[in-house]
C-alpha cells in the first residue's frame, strides 16, 4: 500500500495542509504529490512542463481533484484526462467545497469516479479523508496498468 | 193617184223588146248582160258592207255607205232594163234612174272632195315601213314589258322582304294614323307581346293600348304631333289580357297609304323597371346601413379623389358635415406634411394599381386635431375595368394605438425588468456558486486549524484557551450550516420545476420514517392521510415536507409523545393540505414573521435552527402558485396549511 501514490490537486494551501494532516492523522503514509493548479496536474500526469521526462509508469492510485483551480479548472482537467488514452481509466475523486447540483452533474458527466464534499467541521473532514484512503487505496481494485 | 196608176201602167208604150223587134238573140244578150250587171252591182254593196264592218278603223266609212247606195241604185236601173223589155213601165224606170242620178251626183262630188284626203293615206310601201317600225317598236315594247314584269316581281319580292323584316323586328312595332289614331299595320312581335291578332290590332286605335287616363293627353298630342319629329318616351300599355306593362316608345312620322301616320317601336321594360326598383331599394338599404354606421367613416371618392358620399361615421370621426365634405378633395384629411409629400395621390395610385391600399397613420379632423387612423382605400372598377372611383373606410384607432403603445411600453418595461431579473438571477447564481466554493473554505481552515491548535498544543493551552477555541469551532460550524441553508433556499428558487402528479402521502411517509430513524428513542405517532396527491414538483415538495414535518418533529421534542398529522381539508372552497403537531406552538401575533428568512420565534438553545426552513417552504409553495399560513397558540401545538394551485402543465 505504501508504494501507491496519491495526486492531490489543490490550490488552497490551508486545504492542502489540512488534507495532509487528515491523512497523517489516519495513518495514511502514502506518497502525496500535490499539484497546485490544473496545468501542473496535467504536466505531472503526462510528463510535460516541470515534470518533463518523468517516468509515466509511476502513476497515482487515485487523484483527489478540486474543482476551483487557477489556470485550468477541475472540470477541464477532468475532461483532458478522460480524453487521453493514458489517463481515461484513472480513478478520479472530486473533492470540493461545493455541493452545487451543476458541479455534481458536470463532475459525473465528465467521468469522475466519485464526488465528495469537504465538510466545514474538521473532524468530519478527517473522517471523510480516512474513508477515501481506505476505499481507494485498499478496497478498490485499480484498472489494469498499461505498459 | 193617177200618177202612181200611170207609173205601173204600160199605157200606150211598146215594150222595149219591141224596139229589138223581139230579135231573140239581141233580147237575151241585153237580158243576160243587164242581169249579170245587176247581180254584180248588188253583190258589191254587201262586200263593201262586210269590209266596213271588218275594218271599223278605216276612215271615210260614210263614203263607202254612199257608194253602196249609188251602186245598188245602178243595179236597180239594170233590173228595170230587163223588166222594160217586156213591160213598158218607163215612168218607173225613169224615176229609178232619177234616184240613181240623185245618188250618183253627191257621190261624185264627195268623191272629188275626198281625193286629197285619200291621197294623204299612206301607200302600201309606206305602210310596210310603218309596219316594220311598228313591229320594231312592239318588240321593244315587249322587251320593256318583260323588264317591267321582272321589276314588278322584284318589287313584290322586296315588299315581301320588307314585310318579313317588319315582322321579324324583335320589338313590337306598329303604324297608326296621326289624326284618327287608328292602327294601320302591326308586326308579329306586337301580336305575340300584346295578345291581339293582326285583325284585332287593325281594328284598334292607340287609345285602346293605353290606360284610360292617358287618353286626354294622347288626343292632345295627336293634334300637335310635331311634323317628322322623332320622339321617345315611356308609358304604360295594356295587353289584351288586361296586364299593364311598362314600355319605352320611340316613334316617328311616316306616310302610310298616303296619310300622315306614326311608326311606333315599343320595348317592354317591365322587368327592367322591376329590377331597377329592386336595385334602387337595395341601394337604399345599403345606403341606410352605410349612413348609419357610426364607428367607421365610410365614403366614396371619384377617380380624382374628391368626396362623393359621406356617412354619419365620417362626420363623427372627421368633424365635417356631409355638405362641407362632399366635393372636397380627400387630401383635406391628411396632415400638411403628408400633403407636402404628395402622399394622398400616391395612396390613390397604390389603391388603383393594387386594388387596395391600407395603412395606419395620422389624419386631421376639421378642428385641426389629429387622430391615428386605420385607412383602407379600395379601387372601384366597372365591368370593363374602368376606374370609377374609390371606397374609403377610416377608423379612429387613436385609443387603440394608445392602448397598444401602453401595452408596448409595459412589455418593454417587463422585458427590461425581466432582463434585470435574469441578470440578478445570474448574479445570484454566481454568488451562490461563489458562496458554495469560497465562503466555506475559510471556515474549514478556521475549524481545522483551531482543532490542530487544540490537538497539537493541548499541554500549552489552559482551560480558558481551550474554551475559546471550542467557541471558535462551534461558531464556524454554525456558519457552515447557515451557508448551506442559505444555499438550499436559493436553490429552491433557482431550480427548474418539473410538474407532474406527485404522491404526497408517500413522500410524507418516507420523511416520517427518516425522522423516526434519526431519533429512534422518541415516542411519536405519525398520521399520514392516504391519497394525498398534487400536481407539483416532486423534489421541491419533498424539501417542503422535510421542513414542515421536520419542524413538527423538532417542536414536539419536549413532548412525552409526539403526535404529528399530515392531511387535507377544505378551506374557503379550495383544497388545502395541513401539517399539525402537538408541540410548542407559537404566539399567533408573531405569525407573520414565521416565513421570513433567519426569523426565529424560539431560542436556539431550546430548538436549534437557522430560521431558513419556513422561508424555503414558503418559496416552494409560492412557486406552485399556492399560499401558506399557520395557526397556533403557545404550548398548544401548531398547524401549517398550504395550497397548491400550480397551473396544469405550466412551469
Amino acid at each position: 500500500m505504501d508504494d501507491k501514490i496519491i495526486l492531490l490537486v489543490e490550490d488552497n494551501a490551508d486545504d492542502e495542509k489540512l488534507t495532509l494532516r487528515a491523512l497523517k492523522k489516519n495513518n495514511i503514509s502514502n506518497e502525496v504529490v500535490v499539484a497546485r493548479n490544473g496545468v501542473e496536474a496535467l504536466d505531472y500526469l503526462f510528463g510535460t512542463g516541470t515534470y518533463a521526462g518523468r517516468n509515466l509508469n509511476i502513476a497515482p492510485q487515485v487523484v483527489l481533484l478540486d474543482l476551483k483551480l487557477p489556470k485550468l479548472d477541475g472540470l477541464e482537467v477532468l475532461r483532458r484526462l478522460r480524453a487521453d488514452e493514458r489517463t481515461k481509466l484513472l480513478p478520479i475523486v472530486i473533492l470540493t467545497s461545493s455541493d452545487e447540483e451543476q458541479d455534481r452533474v458536470n463532475g459525473y458527466g465528465g467521468g469522475a469516479n466519485s464526488y465528495v464534499r469537504k465538510p466545514v467541521d474538521f473532524n468530519q473532514f478527517s473522517e471523510a479523508v480516512r474513508q477515501l484512503g481506505l476505499y481507494w487505496l485498499v478496497l478498490n481494485q485499480p484498472p489494469p496498468r498499461r505498459t | 193617184m193617177d200618177f202612181f196608176r200611170q207609173l205601173f201602167l204600160s199605157g200606150d208604150f211598146q215594150p222595149h223588146g219591141f224596139c229589138y223587134r223581139w230579135n231573140s238573140g239581141l233580147v237575151w244578150l241585153n237580158v243576160l248582160s243587164d242581169a249579170l250587171i245587176a247581180l254584180a252591182y248588188f253583190t258589191i254593196p254587201f262586200t263593201l258592207l262586210w269590209f266596213i264592218r271588218k275594218r271599223r278603223d278605216l276612215p271615210f266609212s260614210w263614203m263607202f255607205a254612199l257608194f253602196g247606195v249609188f251602186i245598188i241604185a245602178c243595179g236597180t236601173t239594170h233590173v228595170m232594163e230587163v223588166w222594160n223589155l217586156w213591160h213598158a213601165q218607163y215612168w218607173l224606170a225613169g224615176i229609178i234612174k232619177a234616184i240613181t242620178a240623185l245618188a250618183s251626183i253627191p257621190t261624185a262630188i264627195l268623191l272629188v272632195q275626198l281625193v286629197p284626203k285619200a291621197l294623204a293615206l299612206p301607200s302600201p310601201d309606206e305602210l310596210k315601213k310603218v309596219n316594220r317600225h311598228v313591229v320594231d317598236r312592239t318588240e321593244e315594247l315587249g322587251r320593256a314589258n318583260a323588264e317591267l314584269a321582272r321589276a314588278n316581281k322584284a318589287l313584290l319580292q322586296y315588299q315581301d322582304q320588307q314585310r318579313l323584316v317588319f315582322d321579324s323586328i324583335p320589338y313590337p312595332v306598329w303604324v297608326y294614323e296621326s289624326y284618327t289614331l287608328a292602327i294601320k299595320d302591326v308586326n308579329q312581335s306586337a301580336i305575340r307581346s300584346y295578345g291581339y291578332s293582326r285583325e284585332e290590332f287593325l281594328s284598334l286605335t292607340i287609345k285602346d293600348l293605353r290606360p284610360a287616363e292617358d287618353t286626354p293627353a294622347l288626343l292632345e298630342n295627336a293634334k300637335k304631333a310635331p311634323e317628322g319629329a322623332e320622339t321617345a318616351g315611356s308609358c304604360k300599355h295594356r295587353k289584351k289580357n288586361g296586364d299593364l306593362i311598362d314600355v319605352e316608345i320611340t316613334s316617328g312620322t311616316v306616310v302610310f297609304e298616303g296619310r300622315d301616320a306614326r311608326l311606333v317601336v315599343a320595348t317592354d321594360v317591365t322587368e327592367r323597371k322591376q329590377t331597377e326598383e329592386a336595385l334602387r331599394q337595395s341601394d337604399e338599404r345599403l345606403n341606410l346601413l352605410v349612413q348609419g354606421v357610426k364607428d367607421y367613416a365610410i365614403l366614396m371618392l371619384d377617380p380624382e379623389g374628391r368626396v362623393t358620399t359621406w356617412n354619419d361615421g365620417a362626420e363623427r370621426i372627421k368633424g365635417y358635415r356631409a355638405e362641407e365634405a362632399i366635393g372636397q378633395h380627400f387630401s383635406k384629411f391628411y396632415t400638411p406634411e403628408a400633403v407636402a409629400q404628395d402622399k394622398p395621390s400616391q395612396d390613390l395610385k397604390i389603391a388603383a394599381e393594387q386594388w387596395r391600399f391600407e395603412e395606419e397613420g395620422w389624419r386631421v379632423r376639421k378642428d385641426g386635431t389629429r387622430f391615428w387612423a386605420n385607412v383602407v382605400i379600395t379601387a372601384l372598377r366597372d365591368k370593363t375595368g374602368q376606374l370609377r372611383g374609390f371606397g374609403k373606410v377610416t377608423r379612429d384607432i387613436t385609443e387603440r394605438r394608445q392602448a397598444a403603445e401602453e401595452v408596448e411600453r409595459q412589455r418593454n418595461e417587463l422585458a427590461r425588468s425581466n432582463a434585470e431579473l435574469i441578470a440578478t438571477n445570474n448574479e445570484l447564481e454566481a454568488f451562490s456558486y461563489s458562496v458554495s466554493h469560497d465562503l466555506r473554505a475559510p471556515l474549514r481552515s478556521i475549524d481545522g486549524f483551531s482543532l490542530a491548535l487544540l490537538e497539537d498544543y493541548e499541554e500549552k493551552l489552559d482551560a480558558g484557551g481551550k474554551d475559546n477555541l471550542h467557541r471558535v469551532r462551534a461558531a464556524t460550524q454554525r456558519m457552515g450550516v447557515l451557508i448551506d441553508d442559505l444555499l438550499n433556499l436559493s436553490r429552491v428558487t433557482r431550480t427548474e420545476m418539473k410538474l407532474q402528479r406527485v404522491d404526497l402521502s408517500a413522500i410524507g411517509r418516507s420523511v416520517a420514517t427518516d425522522l423516526k430513524n434519526s431519533q429512534p428513542e422518541r415516542r411519536s405517532e405519525f398520521s399520514v392521510q392516504e391519497d394525498l396527491e398534487a400536481y407539483a414538483d416532486s423534489h421541491l415538495m419533498r424539501i417542503a415536507l422535510e421542513n414542515l414535518l421536520g419542524n413538527a418533529w423538532k417542536f414536539t421534542s419536549k413532548r412525552e409523545s409526539a403526535c404529528i398529522e399530515f392531511g387535507k381539508t377544505h378551506c374557503n372552497g379550495s383544497l388545502a393540505y395541513f401539517v399539525r403537531d402537538n408541540g410548542a406552538g407559537f404566539d399567533p401575533a408573531r405569525a407573520e414573521r414565521l416565513f421570513g428568512a433567519f426569523q426565529r420565534l424560539h431560542d436556539t438553545n431550546d430548538f436549534p435552527g437557522t430560521g431558513v426552513g419556513l422561508a424555503t417552504v414558503q418559496r416552494i409553495i409560492h412557486r406552485h402558485g399556492g399560499r401558506i399560513w399557520a395557526e397556533s397558540a403557545v404550548e398548544r401545538g401548531a398547524t401549517f396549511y398550504f395550497t397548491l394551485e400550480a397551473r396544469q402543465g405550466g412551469a
